[in-house]
């Protein structure tokens, strides 16, 4: 039997090399002495820091947020600072007692997903910085045989005029792509890969040249597209937004349990979502098909970002369903609300407050995240 | 394929405990190790002691290399493969073919371990990893100090 402490060096670092995530590099140097050694404490993801904004002059950082098991967002910001914010809406704090820390090496993370926003979460509001409100992912450049090792990190996002902008590290400005049959709705890395998603359900990847190339041919249905990875396959789900007026659907909608008070339902003329297609990539044909049945999995839309799990992992008992952020009940202020699910077996949406299980993910929070050290 | 090493019809694998295989040229063409070997020999029939690698772990090896140079498979198939290939090693199966892969210089396999094993341990306690690599915790009091500076965050 051969002693695995003394797998070499660079075997450690190339392990350590496919750990997606900060928790796991964290855990990874908590092992032993020379597994700590093998890799370096900067944990945080090489981004660029500076961005010039057509709009501003401010120099803005980049931040990455990422989710632990609970669900929440964690993460320090530029100032050092570490809050726990909604997982599906970044501009919503999740209050906690103060002072709290949390020890990572005495609970188990799984990573979800992570989001980055230009700028600080803490500061960021819609009135600063409106060119670039939308959904950013990074990915790294491998086109060139000398940037396999020093892979250059590219940000990407859709611009105000729905193009895709995309900014790399070493540029002074943002580059918007021309190409645009229908505005973009969504963007993602899927296993490396830069792809956006349009209006229509066309989906491209961007080349190392900007250029765009079919991922997969237009579905017609739905009103949003949101790309989402699931158990190593993309999926696509098609929001269909329907308009409502007082307490009622212009649809009809049985589905949608009434509490008695109609306190979800009074925004007049809103638009909200009434149903979900979910669609999963065939690469080789390029294609969308249809997804009836998501077995354990459960998918989580958020206003910036979009991740999954398994039903079993979170233990919230069945998934198949899509948990997102309702915008009926938008301006409610409890961090509970705010969310619905929809199931794809019963083709329905309910308040998330309807399945315990599920509305506990959010709130209140786990005893761990409440506990309070001296 | 160059021209000259066409003449080279099966290459014969010695492992470690004595065991023999023999393989075609293409199924060792991602084993720079073993390439080196046959590029300086330019013979017919090559013969190569592999002293690093059991028997068993080699035909693993083999069976993932003939798979990834068949053309007539598919990438799904590949794919399927891989899956299935990860899921019936134990963790020291997996710990033996990194080190294998090293040892051989087969850059995609090597690739393709770390991930499988780092897919393991990523969801796993730090206790777990230990368990797994049968590590002792050797940190002095400083390290220890450090590890728990970075370990507990603060919220505000």
């Amino acid at each position: 039997m051969a002693d695995w402490s003394e797998l070499p060096r660079d075997l450690l670092q190339l392990i350590s090399e496919f750990l997606q995530s900060e928790f796991y590099l964290l855990r990874f140097r908590s092992v032993c002495s020379t597994w700590r050694s093998s890799i370096s404490n900067n944990l945080h993801l090489y981004l660029p820091s500076q961005f010039p904004n057509p709009s501003h002059s401010i120099n803005l950082h980049s931040n990455t947020n990422t989710f632990p098991l609970s669900k929440r967002t964690i993460g320090p910001n530029s100032r050092d600072q570490t809050n726990l914010f909604h997982p599906l809406a970044r501009d919503t704090p999740f209050p906690l007692r103060s002072p709290n820390v949390i020890d990572f090496n005495q609970l188990n993370v799984i990573h979800l997903g992570h989001e980055f926003v230009i700028g600080n979460f803490i500061s960021h509001s819609p009135n600063h910085n409106s060119l670039y409100m939308e959904k950013l992912v990074l990915y790294h450049d491998t086109s060139h045989t000398e940037k396999v090792k020093h892979p250059s990190p590219v940000l990407l996002t859709i611009h105000v005029s729905g193009k895709l902008a995309v900014f790399r590290c070493g540029d002074e400005h943002w580059k918007i792509i021309p190409e645009m049959p229908a505005p973009f709705d969504d963007v993602c890395v899927f296993k490396g890969r830069p792809i956006a998603v349009d209006n229509i359900g066309r989906t491209v990847s961007v080349g190392p040249d900007l250029s765009l190339d079919l991922v997969a041919e237009a579905v017609f249905g739905g009103d949003i597209k949101f790309l989402v990875e699931s158990d190593g396959e993309l999926l696509l789900v098609d929001k269909y937004l329907s308009c409502f007026c007082g307490d009622r659907f212009l649809e009809d909608d049985d589905n949608v349990p009434h509490d008695g008070s109609d306190e979800f339902y009074h925004e007049i003329g809103m638009e909200r979502a009434v149903r979900f297609d979910v669609y999963r990539l065939h690469e080789e044909e390029k294609k969308w098909v249809e997804v009836t049945d998501l077995g354990d999995r459960v998918l989580f839309l958020g206003e910036d970002c979009a991740f999954s799990a398994s039903a079993s992992d979170l233990r919230v008992g069945n998934g198949n369903c899509v948990v997102f952020r309702d915008d009926a009940f938008r301006n409610h202020c409890s961090t509970e609300v705010g969310m619905s699910v929809f199931h794809l077996d019963q083709c329905g949406i309910s308040p998330l407050s309807v399945f315990p299980s599920y509305s506990k993910l959010f709130w209140p929070p786990p005893e761990w995240a409440g506990m309070v050290h001296n | 394929m160059a021209a000259e090493k066409s003449s080279i019809k099966i290459i014969t694998l010695i492992a470690a405990d004595g065991s023999v295989f023999e393989v075609e040229p293409n199924i060792v063409k991602e084993m720079k190790t073993v390439q080196s070997y046959i590029d300086e020999l330019d013979q017919n029939t090559v013969s190569i002691p592999l002293p690093n690698v059991f028997g068993n772990d080699l035909a693993m090896i083999i069976e993932y290399c003939k798979k990834h140079a068949s053309e007539e498979e598919t990438k799904e198939a590949k794919e399927e493969f891989d899956f299935e290939f990860v899921k019936r090693m134990k963790s020291d199966d997996k710990l033996r073919l990194l080190q294998a892969a090293s040892y051989l210089n087969m850059e995609s396999f090597l690739q393709f371990m770390a991930k499988a094993i780092a897919a393991e341990i990523e969801n796993q306690s730090v206790e777990f990893v230990r368990d797994y690599f049968q590590i002792e915790s050797d940190f002095t009091p400083e390290e220890e100090a450090e590890l728990r500076k970075e370990n507990e965050w603060a919220f505000k």
